[in-house]
């Protein structure tokens, strides 16, 4: 049933699973693109993975459509990021307006640093990114999607959960060693563990309006401070595939809701934006709020929480589903070392210290963003206004503006895997904790060559990597300028990359004990009592 | 750095002047825009975290503590 939810694409119910089914090492709880890229994560080192997904379809409607750089890389990693490309948008420059004024008062650039293999943000309707993903997880086959098998129930049992679902045709009990709760702001597994979900709703509404028609208008972000057409508020236009357009109007908070999605009051918005003689097609007007939640912690025993299910955001600055693949590519790999017994359950702890650092992160960006927009009273709103009309002829005052702070990956600056930096790097280079960047190389690109598994990239060092570490060499393949600059590689160098595409430790000129040790702390998550420092 | 807040100009009176002149030729209602544009300029040109909080927290202290 969809219970009035969209339906982009039917899928077949599954019938109640075989007593084999019915023991899991890991059940996944949410078929979305958080959970659907985990259980292909997961697939991609070996294990079988139960996804329960509540309903029997894709939902169609209106939800993320923006994927940014760091989502790219970990979908491309996962087999989908050439398809995500070819079907989506692809823009890198936003625009700022303000006002009446035509031009607008300045513009961004999402890939400051370019050649890297995935430009700086895909726009791509949700439920095509899912389609995408549930065909790749069926790919693996190692990936058993139910669909319409909701969780109604969840208790210990032994070391793991014993799940109660919900089928078409009655109920059935399912055992796990492991569940990650990737069900979504309304998580059904947070609420039956009564876990908490706390933080902060703003009281504002804002209409989006997808629409199709042809325009023949740039792949970029454009955004309007009180604009003429939407007056001391704001608005936000977006170009998805297949010229769907999306449409984003602030509209306070006192109003009547239904009124505001009638077409007849969505129209004047519409040509006020675009112009009067706009020819469009309406597809899905909605109305939504949001608040800034997340729980306190998202590991609890066997039970993990990733996604909307452990924090919500604000939409400015595309930072919820992307926030949500950040949380896959940084527990897949630690959830499969644990399952295999190649470390300790506490390697799951630094999950949950870096997945609410990230969190935090964007929950204080998209809050500052949203009270830049939101201005709460007279004295805030002329504060934004100084900024705005200084912004047009001095950069300083750009930087002030804040219209989302478009995401990007968090840096772990003080996460326990890292190794701290022995020598002076003089702010070159990539530093522990912070994302991998990408480079061409050889033939390819260098992210292409991190696929899950620790590497050691060096130019050329001595040192030998532990077993289990795969080594990448720069100084034999050819095409490897821009990697040794952008990591600031001099000859004898090294790299200990994480398989989420993190940097873990670099050295200028590394001995075999340092990667060992650098590799120890990882899969231990605790320095060797030698630590050589 | 720390917030200075010893005397600092070389003619208090004059810059004062100026300051008040700049308040003059705009309407009542414009000023606080205008004294916003001039804390975002002077903001950006200190450019000193520890020195602004300060500044924030004496700006702040309206009862005098």
């Amino acid at each position: 049933m969809s219970l009035g939810i969209p339906v982009w694409r039917a899928m077949d119910a599954l019938p109640h699973p075989t007593k084999s089914q019915l023991e899991a090492e890991i059940v996944i709880v949410g078929g979305g693109p958080i959970g659907l890229a985990l259980a292909i994560d997961l697939s991609k080192q070996g294990h079988k993975v139960v996804v329960l997904q509540k309903h029997s379809f894709i939902a169609a409607g209106s939800k993320a459509i923006c994927y940014s750089k760091s989502s790219l890389d970990i979908l491309d990693r996962l087999g989908v990021g050439q398809q995500l490309v070819a079907r989506g948008i692809c823009w890198d420059v936003g625009k700022v307006f303000w006002g009446a004024q035509r031009e607008p008062i300045y513009q961004f650039d999402m890939l400051p640093v370019k050649n890297q293999k995935m430009p700086g943000f895909v726009n791509l309707q949700q439920y095509l990114v899912e389609e995408l993903l549930v065909e790749r997880a069926l790919e693996t086959g190692k990936v058993e999607i139910r669909w319409g098998h909701e969780v109604v129930g969840a208790k210990p049992r032994g070391q793991g959960v014993e799940l109660d679902v919900r089928t078409g045709t009655g109920l059935y009990s399912q055992c796990a060693n492991w569940v990650v709760a990737c069900d979504g702001s309304k998580s059904t597994i947070r609420s039956l563990l009564g876990l908490d979900f706390e933080g902060r709703a703003f009281e504002d509404n804002f209409l989006i309006v997808d629409i199709r028609m042809e325009a023949d208008r740039p792949s970029e972000r454009w955004f309007w401070f009180d604009p003429p057409f939407n007056p001391g508020r704001t608005a936000l236009l977006h170009k998805q595939p297949e010229n769907v357009w999306r449409l984003d109007f602030q509209l306070g908070w006192e109003i009547d809701r239904a009124a505001a999605v009638k077409p007849e009051n969505v129209d004047p918005m519409i040509r006020g934006m675009l112009g009067q003689d706009v020819n469009y097609e309406p597809v899905w007007y909605s109305i939504y709020t949001f608040q800034c939640r997340r729980m306190a912690n998202f590991v609890h025993g066997p039970v993990i929480f990733a996604g909307d299910a452990a924090h919500l955001v604000s939409p400015f600055g595309a930072r919820g589903c992307n926030g949500g693949f950040s949380d896959v590519a940084n527990l897949a790999w630690k959830l499969d070392l644990v399952v295999r017994g190649a470390a300790p359950v506490s390697l799951l702890e630094t999950y949950n210290e870096e997945a609410t650092f990230a969190a935090d992160e964007n929950i204080l960006h998209s809050t500052r963003a949203t009270d830049f927009i939101t201005p709460k009273g007279e004295p805030a709103t002329v504060l934004r206004n100084a900024a705005l009309s200084l912004a047009k002829d001095h950069t300083f005052a750009q930087r002030f503006v804040n219209s989302g702070r478009l995401s990007t990956p968090a840096h772990y600056r003080s996460s326990r895997l890292n190794t701290p930096d022995r020598d002076d790097w003089d702010g070159c280079g990539v530093p522990p904790g912070a994302p991998a960047i990408d480079a061409p190389l050889a033939d390819g690109w260098l992210l292409e060559l991190l696929q899950g598994k620790l590497v050691f990239l060096t130019n050329g060092s001595q040192a030998t990597a532990p077993a289990g570490v795969q080594v990448i060499d720069i100084a034999v393949l050819p095409r490897s300028e821009a990697v040794k600059d952008r990591y600031a590689l001099e000859p004898g160098a090294g790299t200990l990359l994480r398989p989420d595409q993190y940097v873990a430790a670099r050295w200028k000129q590394p001995v075999p004990e340092d990667v060992q040790d650098a590799t120890n702390r990882i899969r231990t998550n605790q320095a060797s009592s030698g630590d050589r420092r | 750095m720390t917030l200075g807040l010893e005397p600092n100009l070389s003619d208090p009176d004059g810059i004062y002047g100026k300051l008040v002149e700049l308040q003059i030729q705009h309407r009542p209602e414009d000023w606080p825009l205008v004294s916003s544009r001039l804390l975002l300029i002077l903001i950006n040109h200190i450019g000193d975290d520890d020195v602004l909080l300060a500044a924030f927290e004496w700006a702040g202290a309206l009862n005098g503590d």
